[in-house]
C-alpha cells in the first residue's frame, strides 16, 4: 500500500530531529532512506510505528493508504497488522526461550491471520526444521531471516525496516536484501550503507542534519552527479576495485543543537560559496530526481579527499609469525581458531587482516599485541621472540605495540580529559614530565587532532576524533607495530577514509608497521599494501592489493569481493 | 557463517557428551566438598580458647592435676596429633559418625535429627511465602516502576531489608508476646505437649521475622532483573511487532526475568536449610542454627563440625541442583552454542 509522508517533523523538546521531510513509498515499491548517525533517519522511521519516546512529538503527515500515522496515540491493530517491522539487530532481537515455530504462531495468533508457520519459513527461504531450532541455534542471517518471517506472519501493508542488515557479513546482506525485494511489499529501508542498497532499491531519499538532502530513483542518484553529500557518500564507501579510489568528507556532522546557518552541509562542502553559508537551499527538482542544493544540477562536482597509496617499499619486518595454531578450550568445546598461520609485516607498510566473524582475524591480533601466547607457533617483534617473553620483558616488548580498538566510544575513559588519556602510557612507564608533554602534541598531531582537544572530556569529541584520540594513545609510546582492530567499523561512513588517510601517514611519517584488520574487503583493498584473507583459522589469499583485487587467487576471496561490488 | 543451511538446528558438533559434562561438573562438586570437609575441621580449632576451658565447672578445672587433664584429652582425642583427627573426623563424615557432643554427651548425628525437622519446618514454611510475596511484589514494582507504587514499594523493601533480624524478632516477642499476650515466644511446644495448632502457633513469629526480613532482597532482585529484560532486545522487538501488553509481560518478560531469580533462590534455601542462627536463637527455637550457636558456645568441636557439616552439605547441594535444573528453563544452557 502506498506510504505518503509531508512536512513530517519529530521533535525532542526544542531539538527538532525530523526537520519538515517529505517522502513517498509507491505500491509495491522499496525506498532507501540513507543518511548518518543523528541524520534522523530512525526518529522518521519510528514515528511510523508509534515507538519513539513520549517526549517526542510529532507534526505534518504520513498517511498508509488513508490511515492517518502522524502523531497517532492509538496503535492497537495496526503494529504487526498494516505496518511490519524488520527491528535491527535480528542477532539479539529473537526471544530466546521459545522455539522458531511458537514465536511464528503467537504472531499469527495475535494478528488472527491466516499465514501458517511452513508456508513463512518457505517463504523466507529457510529449511522448515528451524521450526523446531531456538534463536541461539541459528546464524546471523538466518536470524534475520526468522525477523522477517515474524513481520510476514500479520500480512502487513508496508515493511519498515531498521538498519536490517547492520552486524552482518557482506554476503549475506546481499541474500537478506534480495529477500526482501523478492516479497513485493512497499518497504521503507533506513540504512547507513548507501552504495549496499542502490541494485535492491527503487527509489533513495538522502537525510543529512534532520533534513532531505536529494531523493529520486535509484539508478539517478547512483550516477555521481546530484548532491554534494550523496557523492560524498558514495566515494566514501570503499569499492572493490583498487582503481576507484577511497574518499573521505572532512569534519563531522553538525549536533542538532547547534546547526549552522544556511545549508547544513555547508561547513564539510566543498563546492560551497558564500550563498551557501546564508540561505537554506529548497530541494531543487532536475529530471527524475531532486536535490537540496544550491548548484543542483550545475554540473559542479565535488572532489573529497582520498586516501593515499602507499609509495615507499616496505622495510625490514617488524612483527614475524610462523607456523601459529591456537585453540581456545572451554568446559564444553575445543575450537581451533588459527590452524597454522605465517605472517609477516615490515616497517612503513599496512598488511589488510580481512576475515568474518570467526575468521580468526582478532585471534592473530590479540597474538600480535602479545595479549595472548598462541598453543603453537613463534612470534617475534623486531627480532625478539615475544612467546618466551615473560614479566618485564614481556611489558617492554608490549610498549612497543600500539593498539587502536574497535569501539571509539567505549573504549576512552569518559572521565579523563584527553592530554591525560594519552599521556598515561608515558607516566606508567615513568617518563619525565617535560618529555611527555612534547610526546603528547607530536602523537595528536600524528594523528590528525589539534592541540586544542586536550582539555576535552571524551564525550564532547566526535567518534571520528575519538577514534583519533585512539591513535594518538596508540602512537605515544612510539611502537614499531600498530594494530588497528576494526577501526573504522564504528564510525559514520564518511569519516572513515579519514581514520585510513591518517593511518597511511603515521605509516609513512613514522615508519610504523601497521596490521589493519578488518571484515571489509573494499577497505582492505583502497587502504593496504597487501592483503591476507583468512578464512577459518587459515589463510586463503595472501597478495598485494592491487593483485587481490584484480585477479583473487581463492574462490572466496572473489565471494567477498562481488558481494562488495559497487 | 555465511550459508543459509550452514548451521541447522540441534547440531552438537564440536560438543563433548552430555554424560562427560556431568562427570566434570561433578568432580567439580566433590572438590568444592573436600576443600569445605576440611576447612570445617580446621576452623573451630583455629578459634580462640578450647573444650577443656569450658569442661565442667572453671574452679574444678584448676584443681585438676597434669595428668588428669592429659587424660580426659585422650578420651576426648584432643591429644591426638593433628593429621590423627582429621583422619579420624574424614572417616566419621563418610560412616557418618559424627562423634559425641562435649556438651550433654549425645551421638552428634542424633543432635541433628532431632533439630533438622524442626529447622525444615521453620525454613521451608518461610521460603515458601518469601519467594512468593517477594517475586511477585518484585514484579509489580517493575512494572509500575514509574508510578508511585512502585517506589513506595522500592523504598519499603529498602527498608525491610536493613531491619537486623534479632531487632525485629524482640519487637516482635514484646509486642505479641508481652504485651498483647497472644502469641508464644519461644521453643515449639507448651510444655513438651506436641499439637499441630500448638508448633503452627509456636511458628507464626520466627518465621513472620524470617519472612519480612528475606523479602526485601529477593524483591530488589527481581525487579531489577526484570527492568534489565524489560528494555532488552527481544522484548523491544516484540512490541514493535505488535504482542499487546499483557502477553508481552507474560510471555516475553516472565520467564527471561526469573531466571536468575531461580539461581537465587536455590542458593537461598541451601544456607538457610542449616539453620536460621539468629532467629532460632532469638525465639530458643530448637532447630539446627541454635544447636550451632550453642556448639559454638560451648567450643563443642563435634557438634560445630557436624552443624558446619549441613550447611556445606546443604549449599553445595543446593548449587548443583540449580545448575542441573537450570537448563530446564533455559533453552540456550539446554541445546548448546554460545551465542
Amino acid at each position: 500500500m502506498k506510504l505518503t509522508v509531508r512536512d513530517l517533523t519529530v521533535r525532542y523538546g526544542d531539538l527538532v530531529a525530523v526537520d519538515r521531510v517529505s517522502l513517498d513509498v509507491g505500491e509495491g515499491e522499496l525506498v532507501a532512506l540513507v543518511g548518518e548517525s543523528g541524520c534522523g533517519k530512525t526518529s522518521l522511521a519510528r514515528s511510523l510505528l508509534g515507538l519513539l519516546p513520549r517526549t517526542a512529538s510529532v507534526t505534518g503527515s504520513a498517511m498508509l493508504g488513508d490511515l492517518e500515522l502522524a502523531g497517532r496515540q492509538e496503535w492497537t491493530g495496526l503494529r504487526g497488522r498494516r505496518i511490519g517491522i524488520v527491528p535491527q539487530g535480528a542477532m539479539t532481537g529473537l526471544s530466546p526461550v521459545h522455539r522458531i515455530g511458537s514465536q511464528l504462531r503467537e504472531m499469527i495468533t495475535i494478528h488472527e491471520s491466516s499465514a501458517d508457520p511452513a508456508a513463512l519459513i518457505d517463504r523466507v527461504g529457510l529449511p522448515r526444521d528451524v521450526l523446531t531450532s531456538f534463536p541461539h541455534q541459528l546464524s546471523g542471517g538466518q536470524r534475520q531471516r526468522v525477523a522477517i518471517a515474524l513481520t510476514l506472519a500479520g500480512q502487513p501493508d508496508l515493511l519498515v525496516a531498521d538498519e536490517p542488515t547492520t552486524g552482518l557479513d557482506a554476503i549475506t546482506q546481499g541474500q537478506v536484501l534480495a529477500l526482501i525485494r523478492s516479497l513485493g511489499i512497499s518497504t521503507l529501508i533506513v540504512s547507513h550503507d548507501l552504495t549496499g542498497l542502490l541494485p535492491y532499491a527503487d527509489q533513495v531519499d538522502v537525510m543529512y542534519a534532520g533534513r532531505m538532502a536529494e531523493t529520486g530513483p535509484a539508478a539517478t542518484i547512483a550516477r555521481h552527479g546530484g548532491h554534494p553529500y550523496t557523492v560524498g557518500l558514495l566515494t566514501a564507501t570503499p569499492s572493490a576495485d583498487r582503481a576507484a579510489g577511497w574518499g573521505s568528507i572532512p569534519g563531522a556532522a553538525p549536533p542538532m543543537a547547534n546547526l549552522p546557518h544556511g545549508c547544513r552541509f555547508a561547513p564539510r562542502c566543498p563546492i560551497a560559496e558564500d550563498v551557501c553559508h546564508e540561505q537554506e537551499p529548497a530541494l531543487l527538482p532536475v529530471g527524475a530526481a531532486s536535490g537540496a542544493c544550491h548548484f543542483y544540477g550545475s554540473g559542479r562536482v565535488p572532489r573529497y579527499p582520498l586516501v593515499p597509496r602507499g609509495t615507499t617499499d616496505a622495510g625490514e619486518p617488524v612483527a614475524w609469525a610462523s607456523g601459529i595454531r591456537h585453540v581456545y578450550r572451554s568446559r564444553t568445546r575445543t575450537t581451533e581458531a588459527l590452524r597454522g598461520i605465517d605472517f609477516h609485516v615490515g616497517a612503513g607498510e599496512i598488511v589488510g587482516l580481512v576475515g568474518e566473524s570467526g575468521s580468526g582475524k582478532s585471534t592473530l591480533a590479540r597474538i600480535l599485541l602479545g595479549l595472548i601466547r598462541p598453543t603453537q607457533g613463534r612470534v617475534e617483534l623486531s627480532g625478539q621472540d615475544l612467546g618466551t617473553a615473560r614479566g618485564r620483558s614481556l611489558r617492554a616488548l608490549q610498549r612497543r605495540v600500539g593498539f587502536v580498538h574497535q569501539d571509539p566510544y567505549d573504549s576512552l575513559h569518559p572521565g579523563m580529559r584527553v592530554g591525560e588519556i594519552v599521556a598515561e602510557p608515558l607516566v606508567v612507564a615513568g617518563a619525565d614530565k617535560r618529555g611527555r608533554l612534547e610526546r603528547v602534541h607530536a602523537a595528536l598531531s600524528s594523528a590528525g587532532l589539534s592541540e586544542e582537544l586536550l582539555q576535552r572530556f571524551p564525550g564532547q569529541l566526535s567518534g571520528g576524533q575519538r577514534q583519533r584520540v585512539s591513535i594518538a594513545l596508540a602512537l605515544v609510546g612510539n611502537p614499531v607495530l600498530l594494530v588497528a582492530d576494526e577501526a573504522t567499523s564504528m564510525l559514520d561512513v564518511s569519516t572513515r577514509g579519514g581514520i585510513a588517510t591518517t593511518l597511511r601517514s603515521v605509516a609513512t611519517d613514522r615508519g610504523l608497521a601497521v596490521v589493519f584488520v578488518t571484515h571489509d574487503v573494499g577497505e582492505a583493498v583502497q587502504s593496504c599494501d597487501r592483503i591476507v584473507v583468512l578464512k577459518a583459522g587459515r589463510i586463503v589469499e595472501h597478495g598485494t592489493s592491487a593483485d587481490v583485487s584484480s585477479s583473487p587467487a581463492d574462490p572466496y576471496t572473489a565471494k567477498l569481493l562481488e558481494a562488495s561490488h559497487h | 557463517m555465511t550459508d543459509v543451511q550452514e548451521t541447522l538446528p540441534g547440531s552438537t558438533l564440536g560438543r563433548r557428551g552430555s554424560w562427560s559434562y556431568f562427570a566434570g561438573r561433578g568432580l567439580e562438586y566433590a572438590l568444592v566438598l573436600a576443600v569445605a570437609l576440611t576447612l570445617n575441621f580446621a576452623l573451630p580449632r583455629a578459634l580462640p580458647g578450647g573444650p577443656m576451658k569450658l569442661f565442667g565447672n572453671p574452679e574444678a578445672l584448676a584443681r585438676l592435676t597434669a595428668e588428669e587433664r592429659a587424660q580426659i584429652a585422650s578420651e576426648y582425642g584432643f591429644g591426638q596429633p593433628l593429621w590423627q583427627q582429621f583422619l579420624d573426623y574424614l572417616q566419621g563424615v563418610f560412616t557418618l559418625d559424627l562423634g559425641t557432643s562435649l556438651a550433654d554427651g549425645r551421638p552428634v548425628t542424633e543432635a541433628i535429627a532431632t533439630a533438622l525437622p524442626w529447622t525444615l519446618l521453620l525454613v521451608g514454611t518461610s521460603i515458601v511465602i518469601t519467594a512468593l510475596l517477594g517475586v511477585s511484589l518484585g514484579v509489580l514494582g517493575g512494572l509500575r516502576r514509574r508510578e508511585g507504587k512502585g517506589a513506595g514499594l522500592l523504598a519499603g523493601a529498602i527498608a525491610l531489608d536493613s531491619i537486623p533480624q534479632f531487632w525485629l524478632g524482640m519487637l516482635l516477642i514484646v509486642f505479641f508476646g508481652v504485651k498483647l499476650q497472644v502469641l508464644p515466644t519461644f521453643g515449639v511446644s507448651d510444655a513438651g505437649v506436641v499439637t499441630i495448632g500448638g508448633v503452627a502457633e509456636h511458628l507464626i513469629l520466627p518465621v513472620v521475622t524470617l519472612t519480612v526480613t528475606g523479602i526485601g532482597y529477593l524483591f530488589m532482585y527481581t525487579r531489577s532483573s526484570l527492568l534489565a529484560v524489560l528494555t532488552s532486545q527481544p522484548v523491544e522487538h516484540a512490541h514493535a511487532r505488535g504482542v499487546p501488553r499483557g502477553r508481552l509481560v507474560r510471555r516475553h518478560v516472565l520467564r527471561p526475568a526469573l531466571l536468575p531469580v531461580h539461581t537465587i533462590l536455590m542458593l537461598d534455601i541451601g544456607f538457610l536449610a542449616a539453620g536460621s542462627i539468629v532467629v532460632e536463637t532469638v525465639f530458643a527455637y530448637p532447630g539446627l542454627g541454635r544447636l550451632t550457636f550453642d556448639a559454638i558456645a560451648a567450643r563443642d568441636y563435634p557438634l560445630m563440625q557436624g552443624t558446619f557439616l549441613v550447611l556445606t552439605v546443604m549449599v553445595v547441594l543446593m548449587n548443583a541442583l540449580a545448575d542441573l535444573t537450570y537448563p530446564l528453563l533455559d533453552p540456550r544452557a539446554r541445546t548448546g552454542g554460545s551465542r
